[in-house]
């Protein structure tokens, strides 16, 4: 299950969706706005998207965790204005063992920086906003 | 063929309002669009740099169509997490 939303992460149904028989290993990571970004004092983070393409690679990004480390993984991506503490972006995988859950999240959210359609305007405590740089889409 | 192109990220700093109205050849491209979307820029054509069009279902090639329906996008370089 993979999801975009402008409402809070919730962590705990993403390890349950994640979750089955077989797996002795869970793991999780959850990204955060923080307070500061190259010497500046961040007030937060607004999460712009451009939506039906990004739900659809998120979706993708999760399945090829799936081929990749036998992972069932739960994701979701928060868009809109962030405070300074709020997740941004959770990634529960489950597996048999532990080495491929932390290899998926590695790798969820790895892919999601490169190809996620996603942009972060941090907002600083002086009032000024910039557009952070990122990574070229290319086909 | 009339598109309409919506703007993300630093594009939304271009100073025109998304989605952009541009008018194109019949069965143009990507590249065409983007060049269109440049040209409509202006002086801020610049802000296109490392920018990529997309369809909802995936980014488009330079030489690829433009899809007969759907959204467009004109996607900065991306910084999601």
């Amino acid at each position: 299950m993979t999801i975009i939303t402008e409402r809070p992460l919730r962590v705990e149904e993403l390890i349950e969706l994640c979750a089955a028989p077989g797996h002795g290993a869970q793991a999780v990571f959850v990204g955060v706005v923080r307070d500061n970004h190259e010497g500046r004092k961040v007030d937060g983070v607004t999460y712009d998207c451009f939506v039906p393409l990004a739900e659809r690679t998120l979706a993708e990004i999760a399945e090829e965790a799936r081929g990749k480390f036998g992972a069932k993984i739960a994701a979701a991506h928060r868009i809109g204005r962030l405070a300074v503490g709020e997740a941004s972006v959770a990634i529960a995988a489950g597996t048999p063992h532990r080495a491929e859950a932390f290899d998926a999240c590695r790798y969820v959210i790895e892919r999601i920086k490169e190809r996620l359609p996603v942009w972060k305007q941090e907002h600083y405590v002086d009032g000024t906003a910039n557009w952070l740089d990122g990574c070229a889409l290319h086909r | 063929m009339t598109v309409f192109v919506e703007l993300y990220g630093r594009l939304r700093d271009a100073g025109v309002e998304s989605p952009v109205e541009l008018q194109l050849p019949d069965g143009a491209t990507a590249a065409q669009a983007l060049a269109a979307l440049r040209a409509r820029l202006g002086p801020k054509g610049a802000l296109l740099e490392g920018s990529a069009l997309a369809g909802e279902s995936q980014v488009l090639a330079a030489e690829e169509r433009l899809p007969e329906s759907g959204r467009l996008a004109a996607l900065p370089p991306v910084c999601g997490g």
